[in-house]
């Protein structure tokens, strides 16, 4: 078959309300589903200080009640079709999903509608989803991975900063969270002007254009349109060694790394490609093939750079005996240390170049799938002729790229490492 | 190819995307066996240029015994580590050059490996698997250093409590049938397996008649079984795959198990021995899993989890619990129904407990509304159709139930699963989850956890 991208500046339609919100529809008949995905400037980097995790409970509590549905109802009339639809918060921003059989989807939408404009917070919601956050942090204060992963933003970002902070709170912040800090926090930071709705799947856009207009266009505010700037951060001066005891574990998560490349930067190509080397190509890339395939101390090993705006981290994460987290941190410094040292080889630029490109067919496959990207595109305004351009824009990064972009971030005498487990 | 042309307006109508989610189950199949015994299923889905090949095994934990579990495990991970026309670490390359995912599978019941690949590139999915079927290299050095791999990978389910408890539970239930172990093994016997094991388990259910090939996607049926006959054909098959397992006797009285860790959250899992697949009464109990806590496509590898479901209502609700659900194994054999909860800080595990043994009691003593099963039906129904937009996860569908029952059945599962009664399901409720058939599992935090 003759394969057509489904996103492209002709199969895309785009909307802007009169209150500034954005819809981004996508007609595939190819399926009896449709998903949603939905994007609102109003995550953790709104926190005042000690608010840890407010943003998160704001969102979830969106879908806990509204004026005309409580909590159960809302459950039932999503169950009763088998449709999901849920929100919480990153450090910038709100997220929100949503899958439908598509004849249902004006349920959805209208439930979509009163969950944004018109939320309950019932205060008796507010304590049981607090609790259940609750419960869920002390599990997660047991846990190495999440352990290692605070301890290393905890390390990399200054205090206060927003990639500081875990989007999920604290035992301490969360417990002191009253139900009118989630009403103001919604009253002041939810602005349609900062709402990207994106639908996908078995739709006719004319007709669902007119829908989501009568349904979203008459929410009004008065509040300052939010806006966000990260604060940079510098790089790591010398090596920071953060470390989580927990008793009785028999492996040792550890994070290891720096400040990586935002998505607005012309550099985030580069140090794609040389993140895609360094831990992901094949098994895990250059980290699996030695750390793993060579060496056997890990069975997970590599390499992570957060697609966001700022200051994103760029990591190495790896589970590995505790007798062996010397020799990983060795290996893993000695293949960055590679990497900023020699261009990578041919062949590696080819496989790179050729896995980036061809996967996209498989990245775009589901409704979902491409309800994403769309919402990626929109997010950091790539143009919907992006995919079209994608396959230039790979092509065009050089060896000499990637090298530069890891000898500016990365650096095996400069960094984070953070360890959880039973040393 | 799947379009749905019969609809009208911006929504289509709920019978057109009821017969839509029927067709794109198993419509459009050809089945072969070969002459060497190689089952192939191929399934024509031409809405992406995606094909999502599987070549399942007939080998799991199952057919391990103790002082050797985690063999079949192993075996897969050895078939990434070189064959003879392809080295090691050259698969995941290959694949990855054309945009494609690759991994592998380890069940209880199935060792499965796939490739989704650009449907340009089949003959590269097809070469890799007629290869590593019967020439993969198991070199010393490289089970050697898997060994550690393995070890890692045990050791990192072991940082959770959860996985503790599934194991100890586990263990608890199975007293005979294998399933009494982990897919991963214990670790005793990871550190002691010889590679003459691997290479014996492996000559000896690696086999053409003892697989199964499915692929999914942009393909042309004719023109694919000539090269797969090609490719295949010519691999003998094996001597008659034993498959001497010993089932499980009945279980005469509630058996219990603590499993104690430094934690700060208890948890609490409960489960009941009941049927495979294949069993009459599985459909049933899936509709009953689906009143508990949510509709799912079991095949699909798809689920829910319902907020108005029973388990929710009674559980996380009335603020007992932080989490709560069931689940009910895809097997071959007789397996475990399970249902789970988190404890709520500030609450007990007896108290959870109770609550939880009140809404089995609740299944064994009235019947489930006629809603609820239409429910679950419907929920089922949106798993499915989700899921069936991916051409990796129908067929997964196809293969896992090829496994255990046989595919077919895919086709009129919808169907099949609206024959059931409420009475259906509260006979099998009061059959199956009784006190003397349960095993109660409970993870008991000891202080000295992080909070």
């Amino acid at each position: 078959m003759i394969y057509s991208l489904p996103i492209t500046p002709q199969r895309i339609v785009r909307r802007q309300f009169a209150n500034g919100l954005t819809v981004v529809l996508c007609e595939n008949q190819a399926s009896a589903s449709v998903a949603l995905e939905g994007d609102i400037l109003a995550g953790g980097y709104f926190e005042q200080p000690g608010q840890d995790g407010l943003a998160n409970l704001t969102a979830s509590l969106l879908r806990r009640g509204t004026q005309e549905h409580s909590f159960q109802a809302l459950n039932q009339l999503l169950d009763d079709v088998g449709a999901s639809l849920s929100a919480s918060a990153d450090d910038l921003h709100v997220n929100i999903s949503g899958q439908v059989l598509a004849d249902d989807l004006p349920l959805l939408l209208k439930l979509l509608a009163e969950m944004l404009t018109e939320p309950a917070f019932d205060d008796t919601e507010f304590t049981k989803n607090r609790g259940q956050v609750l419960t869920n942090l002390g599990i997660y204060q047991n846990n190495t991975g999440y352990r290692a992963a605070r301890a290393f933003s905890e390390a990399l970002y200054p205090a206060g900063h927003p990639y500081a902070r875990s989007s999920f709170g604290t035992l301490p912040s969360v417990a002191s969270l009253e139900n009118k800090d989630i009403r103001c926090f919604y009253k002041t930071y939810y602005h349609p002007g900062t709402c990207i709705l994106v639908i996908c799947g078995a739709v006719h856009v004319q007709q669902l254009l007119g829908e989501l207009e009568r349904l979203f266009g008459g929410w009004l505010v008065t509040t300052p349109l939010p806006s966000a700037n990260v604060p940079m951060v510098a790089t790591p001066a010398g090596i920071t060694r953060a470390e989580v005891p927990l008793p009785d574990k028999s492996q040792v998560d550890l994070m290891w790394g720096a400040i990586g490349v935002s998505r607005l930067d012309p550099d985030y190509y580069a140090a794609r490609m040389a993140d895609v080397v360094l831990g992901r190509l094949g098994l895990m890339g250059r980290l699996g093939s030695r750390i793993r395939d060579e060496l056997g101390l890990a069975y997970y090993a590599s390499s992570h750079l957060e697609s966001g705006i700022g200051p994103v981290p760029w990591f190495i994460s790896a589970g590995v005996n505790p007798a062996s987290i010397g020799r990983a941190i060795e290996e893993l410094r000695s293949l960055v240390r590679g990497m900023r040292e020699q261009p990578i080889s041919d062949e590696e630029l080819d496989d790179c170049r050729s896995f980036l490109i061809g996967s996209m067919p498989i990245e775009l496959e589901t409704n979902v799938d491409i309800a994403e990207q769309i919402l990626s595109i929109e997010k950091f305004q790539l143009g919907y002729d992006y995919l079209l351009r994608y396959p230039d824009v790979i092509n065009h990064v050089t060896k000499d790229d990637i090298r530069r972009v890891v000898y500016e971030h990365l650096d095996p005498d400069r960094y984070v490492l953070a360890l959880s487990g039973t040393f | 190819m799947v379009y749905n042309t019969g609809c009208s307006g911006a929504f289509p109508k709920k019978a057109a995307l009821y017969q839509q989610a029927k067709d794109t189950m198993n419509g459009n199949i050809t089945a072969v066996v070969l002459d060497n015994g190689l089952q192939v299923i191929l399934k024509e889905v031409h809405s992406s240029p995606l094909i999502s090949s599987w070549l399942w095994y007939r080998v799991g934990s199952r057919n391990e015994v103790e002082g050797s579990t985690g063999l079949s495990h192993w075996v897969e991970h050895m078939l990434f580590k070189g064959s003879k026309q392809f080295p090691k670490g050259s698969i995941m390359r290959l694949v990855d050059r054309y945009g494609g995912e690759t991994n592998a599978m380890t069940s209880q019941d199935f060792t499965a490996y796939y490739e989704t690949l650009p449907s340009t590139q089949v003959d590269l999915a097809l070469q890799i698997e007629a290869d590593r079927m019967s020439n993969a290299l198991f070199e010393l050095e490289e089970v050697e250093s898997e060994r550690t791999v393995i070890i890692a990978e045990r050791e990192e389910s072991e940082n959770e409590p959860v996985y503790v408890l599934q194991e100890n539970l586990a263990a608890t239930a199975f007293q005979v049938h294998p399933y009494h172990h982990q897919i991963v093994g214990w670790k005793a016997d990871i550190e002691h397996i010889t590679r003459d094991e691997l290479v014996a388990h492996y000559q000896h259910y690696y086999t053409p008649d003892n697989a199964v090939l499915i692929i999914v996607g942009d393909l042309q049926p004719a023109e694919l079984m000539k090269r797969i006959e090609g490719l295949f054909g010519s691999i003998k098959p094996g001597s008659t795959v034993s498959n001497r397992i010993s089932p499980e006797p009945p279980q005469r009285g509630e058996r219990r198990v603590v499993v104690r860790l430094p934690g700060s959250t208890p948890i609490i899992q409960i489960a009941y021995h009941t049927p495979a697949v294949a069993h009459p009464d599985y459909l049933p109990l899936l509709i009953l899993n689906g009143v508990l806590s949510g509709g799912s496509a079991p095949f699909n590898g798809s689920g829910m989890l319902a907020r108005s479901a029973r388990l929710y209502l009674a559980l996380v609700e009335t603020q007992l619990a932080s989490s709560v659900g069931s689940y009910y194994h895809v097997s071959l054999d007789p397996t475990l129904f399970n249902i789970y909860a988190v404890v709520r800080q500030g609450r007990r595990s007896d108290e959870v407990e109770r609550a939880l043994f009140e809404q089995i009691e609740r299944l064994q003593q009235e019947q489930v509304s006629a809603d609820e099963l239409r429910v679950a039906i419907r929920q089922t129904q949106a798993q499915l159709a989700y899921a069936n937009e991916s051409a990796a996860r129908q067929a997964l569908a196809l293969g896992m139930l090829t496994i255990v029952d046989r595919y077919t059945r895919l086709d009129g599962f919808l169907d099949e699963l609206a024959t059931v009664t409420p009475n259906d399901v509260l006979r099998v409720a009061q059959s199956y989850l009784s006190a003397d058939n349960r095993i109660v599992g409970w993870f008991e935090p000891l202080p000295g956890g992080a909070l």
